[in-house]
């Protein structure tokens, strides 16, 4: 793997939240809160696991996903029954596992699995699951909810940021770049089997930023709520800009 | 084709027309509309969906946009409304935004349709439903759910005394009886009941099996379930009304019954 796959605006945005005071004092309280969290005892009670013995072709690509990302341990691997095209790491530290809905397996081709393997593989080679989880959980988290709010803003702009990094890991998973814009068209709604649409005419057009004015809390807060119930957040977007990547064919 | 241009009051239903009528009315809406521009909530609305949608393209869906043009043309729209797509298969079809309205479709509804008329009088509707205003209620729908939910009262106390009156003119009620204009406007595009009928039940059976129950036809074998429906007992009308209360969909009969009375009224018939 090339060193520039986490994106500069990542590592700014980055920058900018762990300079945020209120960011240091939440991160310390989340990480108490999750300690022993219960995603591994949850997802073995739920999901089916994925071994070599259970899922052999799909272990097998989870493996290639990690060796292509130099990562000499992964985490549990679990299926969960959902119409869904995406996967999530859920917990923290040793404690996580990687959740996969069937349908992605169902639909996406090979190369376009280890994309999606490979975009979640690097939250954790990243060491970024813990910004993950807090930026899932804000809405939950024992803070005061004025401390919540004001958080809102930079996590989403680092959470953006996050998605180009992870793409660009995702085409090292992958091998290409192609696969992991036909994965993030597949979240969209768009595959081979749909009717009436013209794959290779799909345009992905730059989107402008949000004016600083519709910075207000109540506009972040109603944009992460949005954020959080797509599977795809930024998909157009992410495309446009995985597809200016020099990093990997 | 026609050339007839329709609108809203050749389609929409009464309840429909009369709920929307007393949420425009409402003296509280101007603040509403100036709370949302203060924040620049249609902005992120709009960025949103540009942004984590495909938008549909001549280039990309000849035929569809091509409709979409016939449909804005046929329900008096100056320019055919934007489409995005979506994996979520229960959304179905959908009409959202404000000044900027759109559709909102889901590939797997898409996928269900598998003939040009049935994808013309769904695009169509939708259309219609654009120019009856449903867009804008549905984003008003939208904030109350997520304002009330989402918005801290002590940031804006008085989000929800601004809301108040929209909750009490019915926009729940309102989403129901919505379904039967988007019903009516189907037929007028199309001008076949028995397709009509079949759309009502679009997402609720397989192709297969609405080919079973030969709807919208003399020997629709839907009819009976309709009839026992219709005139239940005083218990399951209790039943009913409780839980139209608690849904936000229309129930199918009343879908087929309303659409069998507007095609009535103009002279139409089941063949």
């Amino acid at each position: 793997m090339r060193g520039d796959i986490r994106h500069p605006k990542e590592l700014e945005a980055m920058t900018s939240l762990q300079k945020n005071p209120l960011f240091s004092a939440s991160a310390k309280a989340f990480s108490k809160w999750l300690e022993g969290a219960p995603a591994v005892a949850h997802s073995l009670s739920r999901k089916f696991p994925v071994t070599d013995r259970t899922h052999p072709r799909l272990f097998s690509l989870y493996r290639t996903a990690a060796e292509r990302m130099e990562m000499s341990q992964s985490c549990p691997l679990f299926l969960d029954f959902n119409y869904d095209i995406k996967a999530e790491v859920l917990g923290y530290n040793k404690q996580c596992v990687l959740v996969l809905t069937s349908a992605s397996v169902e639909i996406l081709s090979d190369d376009e699995l280890l994309a999606l393997l490979g975009h979640e593989l690097s939250y954790i080679k990243f060491d970024n699951l813990k910004y993950l989880g807090m930026f899932r959980a804000l809405d939950t988290l024992p803070l005061p909810r004025t401390a919540a709010d004001a958080l809102v803003a930079p996590f989403l702009d680092w959470m953006h940021a996050a998605e180009y990094t992870a793409d660009r890991a995702a085409a090292w998973a992958a091998g290409s770049k192609a696969a992991v814009i036909g994965m993030l068209r597949a979240a969209m709604g768009l595959d081979s089997a749909t009717p009436e649409i013209r794959l290779d005419q799909v345009s992905y057009e730059s989107v402008p930023e949000l004016p600083d004015t519709a910075a207000t809390i109540i506009g972040r807060t109603l944009l992460k709520h949005l954020i959080d119930q797509t599977d795809c957040p930024w998909g157009v977007d992410r495309i446009h800009e995985l597809s200016m990547y020099e990093g990997i064919d | 084709m026609t050339d007839h241009v329709y609108v809203p009051a050749d389609f929409q239903h009464e309840t429909d027309r009369l709920l929307m009528e007393k949420v425009n009315e409402s003296s509280t809406l101007e603040s509403l509309r100036q709370f949302l521009a203060d924040n620049h909530i249609e902005a992120i609305y709009k960025y949103y969906y540009q942004s984590s949608y495909i938008n549909v393209t001549k280039e990309m869906a000849p035929k569809i946009t091509d409709m979409l043009e016939r449909a804005a043309r046929m329900f008096g729209l100056e320019n055919p409304p934007r489409l995005y797509l979506t994996r979520d298969y229960l959304s179905g079809a959908s009409v959202n935004g404000s000044s900027e309205p759109f559709i909102l479709l889901s590939t797997d509804l898409l996928s269900r349709i598998d003939d040009d008329q049935m994808l013309w009088g769904v695009l169509a509707s939708q259309t219609a439903a654009i120019a009856a205003g449903h867009h804008f209620m549905n984003y008003l729908l939208w904030i109350k759910d997520r304002v009330e939910e989402l918005i801290p009262l002590n940031i804006i106390p008085k989000v929800q005394e601004i809301l108040k009156p929209l909750t009490s003119a019915g926009l729940n009620k309102w989403a129901q009886w919505r379904t039967c204009s988007l019903d009516c406007a189907f037929y007028l595009a199309t001008q076949n009941f028995p397709l009509a009928v079949e759309q009502i039940f679009l997402q609720r059976m397989s192709n297969t099996h609405k080919a079973l129950f030969h709807l919208g036809k003399s020997e629709d074998k839907y009819l009976k379930q309709k009839e026992e429906f219709m005139n239940g007992s005083v218990l399951s009308n209790v039943s009913q009304t409780v839980n139209m209360f608690l849904r936000d969909d229309a129930w199918l009969p009343v879908r087929y019954r309303e659409l069998e009375k507007f095609v009535n009224s103009k002279g139409g018939s089941r063949e």
